[in-house]
């Protein structure tokens, strides 16, 4: 125990001096690490909704599949690659952020497999069966009329970004260091989380929104259409959610010493 | 049905012969030409590769997938021959990620469909030839080349292929991984590949790709790979 305390302090100082991941993320960590839980393997969380709540947009079958099995599978092969490491016990967020850290020889497994895990659980969240639209007087619906001069100019930038991932990945829009929302897409199962030194400045940041286009997120449905599961995406987004997430990053980059 | 696809593949090389533009100055007198791409048939029906791959799969990745990656290649030729004729070399060079992701398409499947074959036709028979000769010196036997070849195809992140190559130089061959549409060219030449795509067996396999990895093997055309050879 005592050990393993020592060993997440010490990566804790390692972080703040070398991840440069910027007082964003940074104070997230901070307070996430603040009480670890040590040797607990990752799990599948369960979803806030049943697999058939967001049909007709999100088809039943998808959301089992994509949920049981994919998502499942990456947390499987990531305790598998974790095991006997003192990165068990992260949370999950911590973990992708801190991926300069981990061994050469785990790093790719753990990248893609420790992504594929923190991509997922943001998704989940990021759905809702009860979407309502974001409020126009919101904060976060006035940062993206700032960002993109409209909300119609958001949407049209996120769904072309979404349509443009050539192969597999996911188009986010994140709030970055300086506060300010962009569209991003990343391959594979990177995340914006990983910092500007795994995926670069321009697509480094705290995600709000994300959008999952490998095509097993839509294929059973959608078929090769990617543009219309895009479309279909906007009627399952949480606003709630995502203004939250908003308000976090937004005040963590006002109060970094908190 | 041989002769659909003699005239598909010399069509595809004429399309790309003629699509390579002609630039011995900076502002060329002579405008690159294009040549338009279009869908090479399959030499046998859809539901020929079953119980691998189903008819419904072979239809979508025919007429749909394939269909835009040549669409879209003609779109990005277009691009790329004003932009160059124009001597707007930025963006001609901003066209190259579309480029590589369309035209790689177009060229990855003309040459997955071309080596798969239904099991009447042949498919699923190891190599007999000097492809045969060729795999047992480089890996000791089929089984072994077969499983080097799954496990690449099992190691690809996100979409991708994996291919069975010939090294121009050497003659040599090697079992490569190929990101996204990425083709294969230069130093190396495609002999085998198969297609890693979700696309490629998700509405009969889901996420079970061991499976679809395992059972391909059965409408593999060997034949046509060992014609591939140099």
């Amino acid at each position: 125990m005592q050990f393993a305390n020592l060993t997440l302090g010490w990566m804790l100082s390692l972080a703040q001096s070398r991840l440069g991941v910027g007082p964003l993320v940074q104070s997230k960590l901070d307070a996430t690490t603040a009480a670890p839980t040590p040797h607990t393997a990752f799990t599948l969380p369960p979803l806030d909704y049943s697999y058939a709540a967001l049909e007709p947009h999100f088809d039943e079958e998808t959301m089992r599949i994509h949920h049981t099995k994919h998502h499942q599978t990456y947390i499987t092969n990531l305790n598998a690659a974790l095991q006997g490491t003192p990165f068990v016990g992260l949370h999950i967020d911590d973990l992708v952020a801190r991926l300069s850290e981990v061994p050469a020889e785990l790093s790719g497994k753990v990248r893609n497999q420790g992504g594929g895990h923190a991509n997922h659980s943001f998704f989940w969240k990021n759905l809702t069966p009860n979407a309502t639209a974001l409020a126009e007087g919101s904060p976060l619906h006035k940062g993206i009329e700032q960002a993109f001069g409209s909300f119609e100019v958001f949407q049209q930038t996120f769904e072309k970004a979404a349509t443009s991932v050539f192969g597999s990945g996911w188009a986010w829009l994140v709030v970055q260091e300086d506060g300010e929302l962009k569209v991003v897409t990343t391959l594979n199962q990177f995340s914006p989380l990983m910092g500007a030194g795994v995926v670069g400045k321009g697509v480094a940041g705290f995600p709000v929104i994300g959008l999952d286009v490998w095509e097993h997120a839509y294929y059973l449905k959608y078929r090769n259409v990617r543009p219309e599961y895009i479309k279909a995406y906007w009627h399952v987004v949480n606003w709630d959610f995502a203004s939250d997430r908003y308000m976090e990053a937004r005040s963590s980059i006002a109060h970094p010493e908190l | 049905m041989s002769t659909s696809i003699l005239r598909s593949t010399t069509a595809l090389r004429t399309a790309l012969r003629t699509a390579a533009p002609q630039t011995t100055k900076a502002f060329s007198t002579t405008a690159p030409t294009r040549a338009l791409a279009t869908l090479p048939d399959l030499p046998y029906d859809y539901g020929a590769l079953e119980p691998a791959i189903s008819g419904r799969i072979m239809e979508l990745h025919h007429t749909k997938h394939h269909q835009t990656y040549v669409t879209n290649y003609n779109t990005v030729q277009s691009q790329i021959t004003d932009a160059l004729s124009t001597g707007n070399t930025a963006a001609a060079i901003a066209l190259q990620p579309a480029l590589t992701f369309h035209g790689g398409g177009n060229l990855n499947h003309t040459l997955f469909f071309e080596n798969l074959a239904p099991k009447k036709q042949g498919g699923g028979q190891p190599p007999s030839g000097p492809l045969a000769k060729s795999i047992e010196m480089h890996y000791g036997s089929f089984d072994k080349m077969k499983t080097q070849f799954v496990a690449a195809l099992a190691g690809i992140q996100g979409s991708g292929w994996a291919w069975l190559v010939q090294d121009n130089e050497t003659g040599a061959l090697g079992i490569r991984q190929y990101a996204n549409q990425d083709p294969v060219v230069g130093k190396f030449t495609p002999l085998l590949g198969i297609d890693a795509w979700e696309h490629a067996y998700y509405l009969q396999y889901e996420n079970r790709k061991a499976e679809y990895f395992k059972e391909i093997w059965g409408v593999v055309n060997w034949k046509v790979a060992e014609g591939r050879m140099k």
